[in-house]
């Protein structure tokens, strides 16, 4: 196994880009997608994710730092990955299946290529439709089906949930889901909506203004440190709780479950059994990605 | 490589409107011609018919359609921003801007073509409707004639695509193309309208003392264009 087959599916070090002066779009970035994960890209409009995506597909040149794509230089590697950017850039006047035939043809790929793709992203039976005709939703599963085209390695796509209605929300979720499934991908998903991002990625990276905050495996970001504790009797639980110097939150809505600061499950567990109160809830508290998201901005405001 | 870009591109041109212009531009020209021959009174040679296409379309409908299909192609890839697509492609730069210079080159020699037929038959229909006649017509001289034109229109052509492609607005290529034309107008016969790229085709067939001096500056600054072009848009951001 050399070091290519080890290499993390993207890297970046030190990635520096600015637009006329103006302060960096983006600073010193340096981030790592690991292979068959789903990267959850994020941050506000404006901080950063598409410039970084352009200069990684290499739509834009650096002014510093460095890119590497499955450990090999971005020119060698650009046939491993497919992307949507920004808009889904189709051409209106020919049918869908026409527009996948043009990049089929580039990639110099065989025909069968475009009904897998159209079949991943259920569209087979629109594919003779002209594009113009098509719902945004459509358009954006059209722009995936392109970007699959070849079966990529890593996908990079920008904002995929864009200005889709609820069920397209829930059936771009859903494709987004299937995709690492179906074999040796990795998914890059840029996005300003945390709570979708959430539901797929398996990896962070969180930036702002064009500086990367925070970046980890999300399992690891959404184990809090406090607990869930409800009881036959939250009251005395609370007092039980107080009398042992543990910091403890009574939520406003009644049933809700308190939440304890400071100690392990394991003590809190005893703490009501030694009180005799009966246990009903134990558990982590999760912490949401919006509820991290905006810790970490205001940790570097 | 290059011939994937360019078989895209002509796949492009289905039902789109380059192709409609493309058969429009000549077909106007000579649907006019026609007209003002059956208006006529004047008896002639119906040679002089092949002339007055031919000098309809080098002064006045070559450097408007020039500048109309470079807008179309360009815009084609600016309106969609198909170049976020497009230039992530393995070997799309420089192919893709090489494959748009040439698709608009077959595309103007593809015009001359349906001005060549176009042009034979306004004859014959002017012939058979007009009973004073004579002389023939020479659809091999035209066709040699209307080569040379599109030959030494690629300065042009290169000039105009350049910009188009270059800017997202269709508004400095047509600001050009349209200025332009209206300068070869009204500097036609001065000494130095040959070394004006949107005159090098009507002066293949107005001075022919001169039609290898416009021919070489047309085709030889055409290809140092697209050249040139190719490089500076390879290197651009998009």
């Amino acid at each position: 196994m050399d070091d290519a087959d080890i290499s993390p599916a993207l890297a970046t070090s030190g990635l520096t880009k600015s637009f006329g002066g103006r302060a960096p779009a983006v600073d010193d970035l340096s981030i790592t997608v690991p292979r068959r994960s789903v990267y959850g890209f994020l941050g506000a409009n404006g901080a950063g994710k598409t410039t970084t995506l352009k200069l990684v597909l290499g739509l834009a040149r650096p002014d510093k730092g460095t890119i590497r794509l499955f450990g090999e230089a971005p020119g060698v590697a650009r046939g491993k990955i497919g992307s949507l950017i920004e808009t889904p850039s189709l051409y209106d006047h020919l049918t869908g299946r026409e527009n996948l035939d043009i990049s089929r043809r580039l990639l110099g790929l065989p025909a069968s290529e475009i009904d897998r793709v159209l079949e991943v992203v259920s569209l087979s039976k629109a594919a003779s439709q002209r594009v113009a005709g098509y719902s945004l939703g459509m358009r954006q599963r059209l722009a995936i089906a392109r970007a699959l085209l070849g079966s990529p390695r890593l996908l990079i796509l920008d904002e995929p949930a864009n200005g889709l209605d609820p069920d397209g929300i829930r059936d771009m979720r859903s494709l987004l889901r299937q995709l690492p499934e179906a074999g040796d991908v990795t998914l890059i998903v840029s996005s300003h909506l945390l709570s979708e991002v959430e539901l797929v990625a398996s990896h962070v990276g969180l930036i702002h203004r064009g500086r990367l905050l925070l970046e980890a495996p999300l399992a690891d970001l959404s184990v809090g440190d406090a607990v869930e504790v409800s009881t036959g009797d939250n009251e005395a639980a609370a007092c039980l709780l107080g009398e042992a110097n543990l910091v403890c939150t009574t939520p406003v809505g009644h049933g809700e479950p308190l939440i304890v600061h400071g100690a392990p499950p394991e003590r809190i567990a005893h703490l009501m059994l030694d009180g005799g109160l009966d246990l009903t809830h134990l558990a982590r508290r999760r912490n949401a990605l919006e509820q991290i998201y905006h810790e970490q901005i205001a940790r570097a405001a | 490589m290059l011939h994937r870009f360019v078989i895209a591109e002509f796949l492009k041109l289905r039902r789109s409107l380059t192709l409609f212009l493309c058969v429009a531009a000549p077909s106007c020209v000579v649907a006019l011609n026609t007209i003002m021959w059956l208006r006529s009174d004047r008896a002639a040679p119906i040679g002089e018919f092949a002339v007055g296409a031919s000098s309809l379309w080098a002064f006045g409908m070559l450097p408007l359609a020039i500048t109309a299909l470079g807008v179309l192609l360009a815009q084609m890839e600016h309106v969609p921003r198909s170049w976020l697509h497009i230039l992530t492609l393995p070997g799309a730069r420089p192919n893709v801007f090489l494959a748009k210079a040439l698709v608009m080159l077959v595309l103007i020699a593809f015009m001359s073509t349906v001005l060549w037929v176009e042009t034979l038959l306004g004859a014959k229909l002017v012939d058979l409707l007009r009973d004073d006649m004579s002389g023939e017509i020479y659809p091999g001289g035209l066709a040699a004639l209307l080569s040379l034109m599109a030959a030494a229109a690629t300065l042009a052509a290169m000039l105009q695509l350049w910009v188009a492609l270059r800017f997202k607005s269709f508004v400095p290529p047509l600001v050009l193309g349209i200025s332009a034309t209206f300068i070869a107008i009204a500097s036609t016969s001065s000494k130095e309208a040959i070394y004006f790229p949107w005159l090098m085709a009507a002066k293949i067939m107005s001075e022919p003392q001169k039609q290898q001096v416009a021919l070489t500056l047309g085709s030889v600054g055409g290809v140092l264009a697209l050249i040139l072009m190719v490089v500076h848009l390879s290197r651009r951001e998009a």
